[in-house]
């Protein structure tokens, strides 16, 4: 059938508007990331030295880890709001267990991590429950059992598991910067080029499309609750690494910061837009925004209202682009 | 012959409607089937226990002389060798057509472990071939035509090879000479000895194409009309199609035009509107006259509906109502003054589908009804069912949730709202889409009413017979102008001449 003329004009101009689209939503945020270094290093000479560097590494790797659950999550069309708690949790349990032995630290907190996913992954998905209550639910239920295992900090997190993580070459933290690397290749592949990763984008897309085109829409979603919750337990480790100790509130402000890196990001928060390539470019942006405005002498009471209004910020341009398009 | 499919005494009930009752029939290999009936008839219920999105309350479905129990989509396509081209479109918007193509087996496209887009693309664009599209497959599907989502459907269901293949209103979004390919493709499936369902309003498409015609009514198996003797004539099968699935004798049934000269009073006059879709509309609309807006589709109908409404910004022009100006810049303001627009999109934009009847049609007036800000709650009841009754909306309580009723009944209840907020105009866009002939009916004959009770309306019509017999006046758009006007009888031919450059 030759189309009529309209058609072809139609898609010639969306074939366009969609390259210039996919051109900015995958890389801009890498031009302001590089933007944001080259003027930091230029302003502050504490930014530009090695051993900062390597604290911005650092401190991104949980946000890396968390960010890549609830991009999932939110991909898929939910909220995942029980990461921070996870990764609290996941502290207090490696303090009280790898005394014992590391080992079993690890997988007793990648275990709970499933359970937890499996709950809220089967509340949401055979109960049809709003991920946003089921996982508040969760995040409350977390931090009371956090509490009774670790109402203080402290704990005992060994010192060779702290090392392992945290081992630097000539004082740049090469073990961060590897794990960063690994979460990246692996969050972008899976979500570009595994069925698994394409199932997420359909279910978030259209959930009645994707049921009819075969995929099973529960297991799905499921699934994309236990990987956050399991990330989350995993970013919990690296912040035990970090602080040396368990420490029922120190995952709490990841949450804040996953959806800022994922909305940042260009992850839509209706779903099915978006991917990790802009989380994680993001993450290296938030994780040195707390650096170079500590730099600056800013107080951290400043650094919370920054973050909001980033947030709020970001969300608010996604709404009226999304707006715009729609109407 | 051999049966390939068997369906024996399958019934489904939801809650308030029976939609299937002890349907039982038998399809053969190599023919094509039409299967037809009135909205709410059963057909979307019966093809989604076949691809397993329900499961029926009782009764057996046998394939190939085996009983199955088809559990989801995937069972049905791969060991019942069954599959639709939906009436909803069942396209992720934002994936590639490649990828919608191929999405429940995009684990055969790795190569080392990762999806090779390449090959995925070389095969997406070989499935289309199938269909003669040759289009960029690496477009979202959200981004193109209906039409081509509904070939790109077909695509991906003839890759899969079914044994049995549904097209369910499949050829709604599609134009005339596309239809027509489509139909000799499915000629073609039939000599390769698949058995073929067509499901269809357009009884004209489905007694060109179909061998046998499966009619349901109201979840009730009517029987088969036989279509495969050439030397019977197809006005008599019509009829006797249009018998079993109405019980009534033929087909649309308009309301007489109104035969009193127009009234001279204007109710709305338009004079130079234009905007990035409209280039200097001018109109008049007198006092109890509908007027049709026709033409092809999309040359800016909807569009000025939207644009009088408050919807979209207007550029330049007036809006006169009895001889005042409007301001209109949204649409509070167009009701305030008595311009009530009903959307073709029911659903979406005329319905609150959570809540009941009372409330959706009381809402708009409510203040009418109210003292010191407070609802009269017995009055206001009142005055709904007084509507429901005039306009005979058909819902089994006045706390029927709107979701449940049949379009026909939804569209009513739009009316019903509109009508007690006593217009001035009516705006309303393709009133019967969707709607089966009894409905169609009913909807003409209440615009009608109106029209001899005073109230104008402006109408987009989409079907040439709707636009032939229903309207006082036709203004014939074309890329946003008003090109043509005819009044009174009207000839098809003249009529659809006028839509053409």
């Amino acid at each position: 059938m030759k189309n009529s003329w309209i058609l072809t004009m139609c898609r010639k101009q969306t074939e366009m508007k969609s390259n210039v689209k996919d051109f900015f939503s995958e890389w801009y945020i890498y031009i302001i990331l590089i933007v944001f270094w080259v003027t930091s290093c230029s302003i502050s000479p504490y930014f530009r030295t090695i051993s900062n560097f390597s604290n911005i590494f650092e401190s991104a790797v949980p946000i890396a880890l968390i960010g890549l659950g609830q991009t999932i999550v939110i991909l898929s069309g939910g909220f995942d709001l029980s990461v921070g708690v996870t990764a609290s949790l996941a502290t207090a349990i490696a303090s009280e267990t790898m005394g014992l032995s590391i080992t079993l630290g690890i997988l007793l907190v990648l275990g709970v991590s499933f359970v937890v996913g499996l709950i809220n992954g089967f509340g949401v998905s055979k109960f049809n429950i709003e991920s946003f209550i089921m996982t508040l639910g969760m995040m409350f239920l977390l931090k009371g059992i956090a509490f009774l295992l670790r109402p203080t900090p402290g704990g005992y997190i060994p010192e060779s598991f702290q090392k392992a993580l945290l081992y630097k070459i000539s004082g740049f933290s090469i073990v961060a910067v590897l794990i960063l690397i690994l979460v990246a290749v692996i969050g972008i592949t899976v979500l570009q080029r595994r069925k698994f990763g394409r199932e997420i984008y359909a279910v978030g897309g259209d959930p009645n499309a994707a049921k009819m085109a075969g995929i099973n829409v529960d297991k799905t979603k499921m699934k994309a609750f236990i990987i956050s919750a399991i990330c989350a337990g995993l970013g919990g480790l690296f912040i035990a690494a970090r602080i040396g100790s368990g420490n029922s509130n120190a995952g709490d402000p990841y949450l804040f910061d996953s959806f800022t890196v994922v909305f940042m990001g260009g992850t839509l928060v209706t779903g099915g837009i978006g991917g990790y390539k802009g989380t994680f470019g993001s993450t290296l942006i938030i994780a040195s925004l707390s650096s170079i405005l500590q730099f600056m002498g800013i107080t951290i009471w400043y650094h919370f209202i920054i973050k909001g209004l980033l947030l709020a910020g970001v969300v608010g341009i996604q709404l009226y682009i999304i707006r715009r398009r729609t109407s | 012959m051999e049966e390939v499919l068997k369906i024996d005494s399958i019934s489904k009930h939801f809650p308030g409607v029976q939609a299937l009752n002890k349907v039982s029939f038998g399809l053969e290999k190599g023919k094509i089937y039409g299967l037809v009936g009135e909205n709410g008839a059963g057909k979307s219920t019966l093809v989604k226990i076949l691809m397993g999105l329900y499961q029926p309350d009782s009764g057996e479905i046998i394939v190939k002389g085996k009983k199955v129990t088809i559990s989801d989509p995937t069972f049905a396509r791969e060991k019942c060798g069954i599959d639709t081209v939906f009436q909803e479109h069942s396209l992720i918007p934002q994936m590639s057509i490649a990828e919608n193509i191929f999405l429940d087996k995009l684990e055969k496209y790795y190569t080392n472990g990762v999806i090779n887009y390449r090959k995925l693309r070389e095969d997406a664009k070989r499935a289309l071939k199938a269909v003669n599209l040759d289009m960029d497959v690496s477009l979202p599907a959200g981004e193109i035509s209906e039409g081509e989502k509904s070939l790109i459907e077909f695509a991906r269901s003839l890759n899969r090879d079914p044994d049995i293949l549904i097209f369910d209103e499949m050829t709604a979004s599609l134009e005339s000479n596309i239809v027509r390919e489509v139909f000799d493709i499915m000629r073609d499936l039939k000599k390769k000895n698949k058995t073929l369902i067509f499901i269809s309003h357009r009884l004209k498409e489905v007694l060109r194409v179909c061998d046998e015609i499966l009619v349901l009514k109201d979840g009730n198996f009517q029987g088969i009309v036989d279509n495969q003797r050439k030397d019977t004539n197809p006005e008599i099968i019509r009829e006797k199609i249009i018998n079993k699935m109405t019980g009534r004798k033929t087909g649309l049934l308009f309301p007489p035009k109104n035969k009193l000269k127009r009234s001279t009073e204007v109710v709305l006059s338009i004079s130079n509107l234009s905007n990035q879709y409209l280039k200097k509309i001018n109109l008049e609309i007198y006092k109890g006259e509908i007027v049709a807006l026709a033409g092809l589709r999309g040359q800016g109908q909807s569009k000025l509906l939207r644009t009088i409404a408050g919807l979209l910004p207007k550029n330049e022009g007036t809006i006169k109502l009895f001889g005042k100006e409007l301001i209109i810049n949204n649409p509070r303001s167009a009701i305030k003054n008595g311009v009530f627009y009903i959307s073709n999109q029911r659903d979406l934009e005329g319905l609150w589908l959570s809540q009941d009847v009372w409330l959706n049609i009381s809402l708009p007036s409510i203040n009418k009804r109210s003292k010191f800000g407070i609802i009269s709650k017995r009055n206001d009841k009142k005055v709904v069912e007084n509507m429901i009754h005039k306009l005979e909306i058909k819902t089994p309580f006045i706390r029927q949730l709107v979701r449940y009723l049949s379009g026909g009944n939804k569209q009513k209840v739009v009316l019903a709202k509109w009508l007690l907020a006593q217009p001035k105009i009516l705006l309303i866009d393709q009133p019967t889409m969707g709607l089966d002939i009894g409905a169609k009916i009913e909807i003409y004959k209440i615009l009608r009413q109106l029209s001899n009770k005073g109230i104008s309306t402006l109408v987009v019509l989409a079907e040439l017979e709707e636009v032939t017999n229903l309207p006082d006046r036709v203004l014939v758009m074309r890329e946003g102008q008003i090109v043509n006007e005819f009044i009174g009888e009207i000839k098809d031919e003249e009529l659809l001449d006028s839509y053409y450059v």
